[in-house]
């Protein structure tokens, strides 16, 4: 269970408002609770929206756990032709938040339409022209993205300091990003 | 007597020379005159002895992000925050139990630290420069200002294209890195780290190379699933076998010439594996399917690197 006090520093950390000694807590904080890092998930998702920045990798989580809900289901129970009733409510949820958070995309990047008005256009880039080259690892695939993000991690953990300097390291990890 | 007058000026030019002789290795240190493998040595351990925290950048081609950093030590152990100042926020947090990633579209990525694990040890190991020099020409470059403050540039070449090189700003009060190039063979940057500001509390004093530290001994055996030559200079520094999320094993090696480094992941196939070649900044990655098993390479190494490795590996059915 969180508190209110770890919410509010993964919201600022969200916000990009969080002090350098805060960071640490909330990036620790996020580690231990799964309450927390599905509100950071939820908080980028609608922070994106706003800013009028490409979203369409919100697809990334809920691919995983759609991956994850079937993969834990034993194949015995797939091979009699009928889906069994327990694959249904995970299935469910994660279309369910998919469907969320699509709608809650267009709600949010709909008072930005071009078309709306007459001033310069400042809103969203439409999702058909996101380029899949400037993604992570220049995959269109989230669940590729994030297993080349854990084998990385789990070996620069392993090196860091073998004549590298330090936070070099980890630059590329965290300093890469999509431009809009 | 006048022997001893026209003596005295000899003796005093001898007695000079002797003391500033004598004297030599301190005033190289004083005017910060130490050799370039001075100089890296002194880097690694301000990196395990100072804090620090400011703010840095980061660049590889067109992309330029700014980063803020903090380095702290607690108990002995090194540790790191990062936090996207530019963009969408990511976040990294390095510390004694591991490492968190918070990236922005993903659940955040942890990395537990195995305890004892043989990989932990690489933090301490010292720089080997015999065996460097085969693969690198290390050398001063003159000084330069970086963040408002001094530092003194040390060139690490690569001498062939299975590694990049590193150009090092080193602060020349504390030791630490404060701009980093990764080179290209032709010494062009391809990916440059560099602090705007910092705050530094402590200083390594002493240059002086230390005695070697028990460094671990690169692993003897080879993998049977790992065939042919590897890439020049390149080692098994450590074998591990990593639990995946449902379970299944992952084998790593880790792989250094000393200072470039890559790992090599063997395991049964599975969704959202790598078939083919992929980059992340300098890093590279390259993939696919052998026999049974998927092998994905993961370093910062040039692309053929990573490549050459992965037609390295041969396993049942491949």
């Amino acid at each position: 269970m969180s508190t209110e006090q770890q919410r509010q520093r993964v919201s600022a950390l969200v916000d990009g408002e969080v002090g350098r000694f805060e960071a640490a807590a909330a990036i620790n904080d996020l580690m231990r609770s799964r309450e927390l890092a599905d509100c950071w998930e939820r908080w980028h998702l609608i922070g994106r929206a706003l800013r009028g920045e490409p979203n369409n990798r919100a697809a990334r989580a809920t691919a995983a756990r759609v991956r994850a809900a079937i993969a834990a289901q034993p194949s015995g129970e797939r091979t009699d032709g009928r889906r069994p009733k327990g694959l249904w409510r995970p299935l469910g949820s994660a279309i369910a938040a998919l469907l969320l958070v699509l709608g809650l995309a267009v709600m949010l990047t709909r008072p930005w339409d071009p078309a709306g008005g007459g001033l310069p256009y400042l809103g969203p880039m439409p999702l058909a022209r996101a380029q899949p080259a400037a993604e992570r690892w220049q995959q269109s695939d989230p669940a590729v993205r994030a297993r080349l993000d854990r084998l990385l991690v789990n070996h620069q953990e392993q090196v860091a300091g073998l004549g590298s300097p330090g936070v070099a390291t980890y630059a590329a990890v965290i300093g890469y990003q999509r431009l809009p | 007597m006048s022997n001893r007058l026209s003596r005295g000026p000899q003796a005093l030019g001898f007695g000079s020379l002797s003391l500033a002789l004598a004297l030599w290795p301190c005033m190289l240190a004083a005017q910060g005159d130490h050799s370039p493998q001075q100089l890296l040595e002194r880097m690694n351990r301000a990196l395990e002895q100072v804090e620090f925290n400011g703010t840095l950048v980061y660049l590889h081609g067109q992309e330029l992000a700014a980063l803020r950093v903090t380095h702290r030590i607690q108990d002995g152990n090194t540790g790191e925050s990062m936090l996207s100042l530019t963009g969408p926020v990511r976040a990294l947090s390095r510390h004694a139990d591991g490492v968190t990633c918070t990236l922005p579209d993903a659940a955040p990525l942890l990395v537990h630290k195995a305890h004892g694990r043989r990989g932990s040890m690489l933090r301490k190991v010292p720089l080997d420069f015999a065996r460097l020099s085969r693969h690198y020409s290390i050398g001063r470059l003159g000084r330069f200002r970086v963040a408002g403050r001094h530092t003194d540039v040390v060139n690490v070449l690569a001498k062939d294209g299975f590694r990049y090189g590193y150009r090092f700003y080193l602060d020349q009060s504390s030791g630490l890195p404060l701009k980093v190039d990764l080179l290209a063979e032709d010494e062009s940057p391809i990916q440059q780290i560099m602090f705007t500001e910092i705050a530094i509390e402590g200083q390594v004093e002493s240059p002086i190379l230390p005695a070697a530290r028990g460094a671990p001994a690169p692993v003897e055996a080879r993998p049977p699933w790992l065939t042919g030559r590897l890439p020049p200079g390149f080692r098994i520094l450590s074998e591990e076998v990593l639990a995946r999320e449902d379970g299944a094993h992952i084998h790593q090696l880790v792989l250094s010439d000393g200072l470039a480094s890559f790992s090599v992941y063997l395991e049964p196939p599975l969704d959202g594996a790598l078939h083919g070649e992929s980059r992340l900044g300098a890093v590279s990655a390259a993939g696919g399917r052998v026999g049974e098993h998927q092998v994905t390479v993961v370093g910062e190494v040039p692309p053929a690197t990573a490549r050459r490795v992965l037609g390295l590996v041969d396993t049942p059915g491949g």
